[in-house]
């Protein structure tokens, strides 16, 4: 007997040596009714109510509004393009009608004047005429004065 | 009721309001045993077992919704559970106003009274030494020695590195092996 109490001490020394088994027991049956009765204790979920979503003018006009924007926008650049444009091309042409310095050879004068040969002659005999009209003028007026 | 079901599938039940139901109800049955005696071993009386593995199911079902998979869903009911038990163990010690001292005396109590309970006497006086050891410390015990878990899967449950688990495994046998010796 007390051989077998000191075997008993050596074997509890070591965790080994328990017995590993589950020395727990539950009542019969009892895992399918507990899985049964638990689908009866889960509190009833409410589907979230979605209220409708309020449209408010401004939500309604808001895609017309911005696409109304967008659309003078292009139309204001459209414009300001053109007119940036245009200026440019207006510069360019008072700029070439400026009176400059001829180079270059003679001969090729009279290509790049816009009045014709004859014209030009015409306005030289004017202002030679005008030129004799002014000198006789002024002779008579001082010559009169002067006596 | 055998199931197949991975847990894909089940979660794919379960986030369809049409079929949380009947996927829930896999779920308890997938679980429930595995749960119970996760449970059991921490707060030793059946009926605590049984009203803690009601609560975590409960619980589970109120946050189903939220649960999106990014662990498993074992691994997910297995901290529900565990949460519960230990808050449970530390309500009963501080009603109870027991000191981790005294615990062995309080379970050898419960035990020898416990209808349920069917072990011998090295049993009870293992029960009584695993009681002795910090709640942390009795789940790793329990894990590894009764349920031979993996330290991997440990670890992603209750979110402690292997070598931690390991070095309080290692504490845990010391302890228990030391107050069998004593108890002799």
């Amino acid at each position: 007997m007390s051989a077998n109490k000191s075997d008993m001490k050596t074997n509890l020394n070591n965790l080994e040596n328990i017995d590993k088994s589950n020395p727990f027991r539950v009542p019969e049956n009892y895992f399918a009714q507990f899985n049964e009765d638990i689908m009866y204790k889960l509190p009833v979920k409410l589907k979230p109510v979605i209220e409708p979503k309020r449209v408010t003018l401004w939500n309604k006009a808001r895609p017309w509004v911005y696409a109304a924007a967008i659309f003078v926008l292009m139309f204001v650049g459209i414009q300001f393009y053109k007119y940036s444009v245009n200026n440019r091309i207006n510069n360019k042409q008072v700029a070439s009608t400026q009176p400059q310095a001829f180079k270059g050879n003679i001969d090729k004068y009279w290509s790049t004047v816009n009045i014709s040969e004859d014209e030009f002659y015409q306005y030289l005999e004017n202002q030679l005429t005008e030129d004799s009209y002014y000198d006789f003028i002024y002779n008579q007026i001082y010559s009169e004065t002067s006596m | 009721m055998e199931n197949n079901i991975n847990d894909e599938e089940l979660l794919e039940l379960l986030h369809d309001p049409e079929t949380q139901r009947h996927g829930f109800a896999q779920l308890v049955s997938e679980y429930s045993e595995r749960l119970y005696w996760q449970i059991r071993k921490m707060v030793l009386s059946h009926e605590d077992s049984n009203d803690i593995l009601q609560d975590v199911f409960i619980k589970a079902w109120n946050h189903i919704d939220t649960f999106r998979g990014e662990s498993k869903l074992s691994t997910w009911l297995y901290r529900i559970a565990i949460n519960e038990s230990i808050t449970f163990v530390k309500k009963e010690r501080a009603r109870n106003n027991i000191s981790l001292d005294d615990e062995d005396i309080f379970v050898a109590n419960k035990l020898e009274g416990d209808t349920y309970f069917d072990g011998d006497e090295a049993q009870l006086l293992l029960q009584k030494s695993i009681a002795i050891l910090p709640e942390k410390q009795r789940l790793v015990f329990q894990m590894k020695y009764f349920d031979e878990m993996k330290y991997e899967d440990m670890s992603e449950i209750l979110g402690t590195s292997v070598g931690a688990l390991k070095a309080s495994y290692h504490h845990a046998v010391k302890k228990i092996e030391n107050y069998l010796s004593k108890s002799h």
